[in-house]
């Protein structure tokens, strides 16, 4: 780290340094390490006042972002946001997500203050935002990029023009732009698209181009709103591919709000549910997807997970309990438990009769977990028993009440 | 067509292209800027201060509501301060350049409010400052709508400086009604007539080319 940046002043002094601290950047961010560091002076001292970039490096590096009490009354008496606390981690993939109205729009946009929270603080890198005046809040803003459901790009400009626009509003000489924006035309796949019009290009092409505009500054963190929402299915999932990719290999913190699981499930290492402003829960999606605790998250999930149990099961169900003595498991496990044979071995062992009613098994991210709906036969006293030797194998047993 | 009759259109028809070329820019100079601090500092604005919003708002409705005849007498003292005259085709260009202001502040104001607000949180969110919006953003992205207002602008002023005649200011208007009408000769009128015609048509058919030619939408 420390050879880079000796080395650098060097490249620069050769030309073409532009592409060679994109690699160093993206290293130092690999690296975990500050990358502010490994830009080249001149963009440097632009983007990233040193002021802002102190507090990487003590405790608190980790945490970019910490929300105390965040509340937002509006105008009108709403109240959009209530005692919100959260921290968003550098490096991961933060996700927001909720019902339209449930304030997470808002949320978003507290954290680059488009939106003014009427009580609470903000921290962004050890700093707390809402003590900063109009020029520092400017500053800040280029360390902090964001991108919009419906783009937001201009029509007046080019794609080339468009991502430009940020370098020139921090003043970066025409010359580095030229450079800077042909490497974000590679990063985002847009070459060929480099002159034409916003109006020319397609709904997955304005969004990277959303996405390079936002990256031009090399900012610590990248704001989603709601940025796949007005895309097909198809298009989100390759716009969700980039993201991911972005984050991986520059190490660039994303936070997201979105009202679709799919996008947490596919992208997300961590996530927030929001309700009616207030924060219902927040954990690791595997958490999250596994053993919700709160009745608006089970609601969201079942966008993407069939948790319901159909109504002709739950009718054979009904019958099958009717019939003799047994219960209705649902048995939800995750990770390596999905391996185990526990059913298997617990049929074995204690003499059940285990009926298959429903179930499924999917993947967040490389971690399989599943539900299984079973209808168990046999004695209370060797229903208990089985429960509890399944439960001893990682896989979480849940009576189901017809 | 006798030749100094030719001669006689010719120099009036200068006169009504100097009139209205004139006040249009001038109308252009201070009805852009007038026309962008009636949009940013309004209530979602920019930079809001509703008190010069209100009173920057009184002035244009009050000087778009005076009948232009009536303009073009009550402001002589003000063209005879700035001209030296009150008589003459420059003369006639104060009261027209007046007229012209908050025309095109107007139509300049509903050209930026057509712009879409995610565009300046876009830039927002980029550390834009106000002016750096309202110069990449606000009317590059109007520009469109604002030559479209443009056009007009110079349309009704071909119209506002037929009564220039009023004034001494001369122009073509002015040739019809003193050759066409008081004297008696139709065909002065009716070729007066056809030439406007041409002109507007003319005017009208390049401002939409050009705004076509500027829109991406």
């Amino acid at each position: 780290m420390t050879e880079l940046i000796r080395t650098l002043p060097l490249v620069a002094a050769q030309g073409g340094v532009l592409s060679r601290w994109l690699t160093a950047w993206r290293d130092a961010g690999n690296r975990g390490g500050d990358r502010s560091t490994a830009l080249p002076p001149l963009v440097r001292d632009i983007v990233a006042p040193t002021a802002a970039t102190q507090g990487v490096g003590d405790v608190a590096a980790s945490r970019l972002f910490s929300l105390r009490t965040i509340g937002k009354l509006f105008d009108g008496g709403v109240q959009a946001l209530d005692d919100i606390n959260l921290d968003i981690r550098e490096g991961e993939i933060f996700g927001i997500i909720g019902r339209s109205g449930a304030g997470k729009s808002t949320l978003l946009r507290t954290l680059n203050l488009l939106e003014r929270p009427s009580a609470g603080t903000i921290e962004f890198e050890g700093r707390d935002l809402l003590t900063l005046d109009a020029a520092e809040l400017r500053q800040l803003r280029r360390r902090i990029g964001m991108i919009f459901q419906h783009f937001n790009l201009l029509s007046s400009r080019t794609v080339a023009g468009n991502i430009a626009l940020p370098l020139e509003l921090a003043g970066v000489p025409e010359s580095h732009i030229a450079t800077r924006v042909d490497e974000l035309l590679d990063l985002v796949g847009l070459r060929e698209q480099r002159d034409r019009y916003p109006n020319q290009i397609s709904g997955g092409q304005k969004q990277r181009v959303g996405i390079a505009r936002a990256l031009a500054t090399e900012p610590r963190v990248l704001l989603c709103d709601e940025a796949t929402s007005a895309l097909d299915p198809e298009t989100t999932q390759s716009i969700l591919a980039l993201l991911a990719d972005i984050n991986r290999r520059l190490g660039l913190t994303i936070v997201l709000i979105t009202h679709q699981m799919q996008v947490i499930k596919a992208i997300a290492h961590r996530v927030a549910v929001l309700d009616g402003g207030h924060l219902a829960e927040q954990g690791s999606v595997g958490d999250i997807f596994t053993a919700p605790t709160q009745e608006i998250t089970r609601t969201l999930l079942r966008e993407v997970i069939g948790n319901d149990i159909p109504a002709g099961v739950r009718d054979r169900a009904a019958r099958l309990l009717e019939s003799g003595e047994g219960r209705i498991w649902r048995l939800s496990f995750r990770g390596e438990s999905v391996d185990r044979p526990a059913l298997t071995e617990a049929a074995e062992r204690f003499g059940l009769k285990i009926n298959l009613l429903h179930g499924y098994i999917d993947d967040i991210q490389g971690m399989p977990f599943g539900s299984l709906v079973v209808a168990a036969a046999g004695a209370d006293a060797v229903l208990d028993a089985a429960a509890a030797f399944i439960e001893s194998q990682d896989i979480r047993v849940e009576e189901v009440v017809l | 067509m006798s030749p100094e009759l030719l001669a006689l259109f010719q120099t009036s028809l200068l006169e009504t292209l100097w009139m209205v070329g004139v006040s249009g820019a001038i109308g252009t100079a201070l009805g852009l800027p007038l026309g962008v601090l009636l949009v940013i500092t309004d209530q979602y604005g920019l930079l809001q201060n509703r008190p010069l919003n209100r009173v920057l708002g009184v002035f244009a409705n009050a000087v778009r509501s005076t009948p232009f005849i009536i303009l073009l007498v009550a402001v002589i003292p003000l063209t005879r301060w700035i001209v030296g005259t009150s008589i003459g085709t420059g003369a006639a260009i104060v009261p027209l350049s007046i007229a012209a202001i908050p025309f095109v502040a107007r139509l300049v104001e509903s050209a930026l409010r057509e712009v879409d607000r995610g565009l300046i949180e876009a830039l927002q969110s980029m550390g834009a400052t106000p002016w750096q919006i309202i110069r990449t953003v606000l009317i590059p992205e109007a520009l469109p709508g604002i030559v479209a207002g443009l056009t007009i602008t110079l349309v009704s002023l071909i119209g506002h400086s037929a009564m220039a005649g009023a004034v001494g200011g001369g122009g073509l208007g002015d040739l019809g009604i003193r050759y066409g009408y008081q004297r008696f000769l139709p065909e002065v009128m009716a070729l007066v007539v056809v030439v406007l015609i041409v002109l507007v048509q003319l005017i009208q058919s390049l401002g939409d080319r050009f705004a076509q030619r500027l829109s991406h939408r």
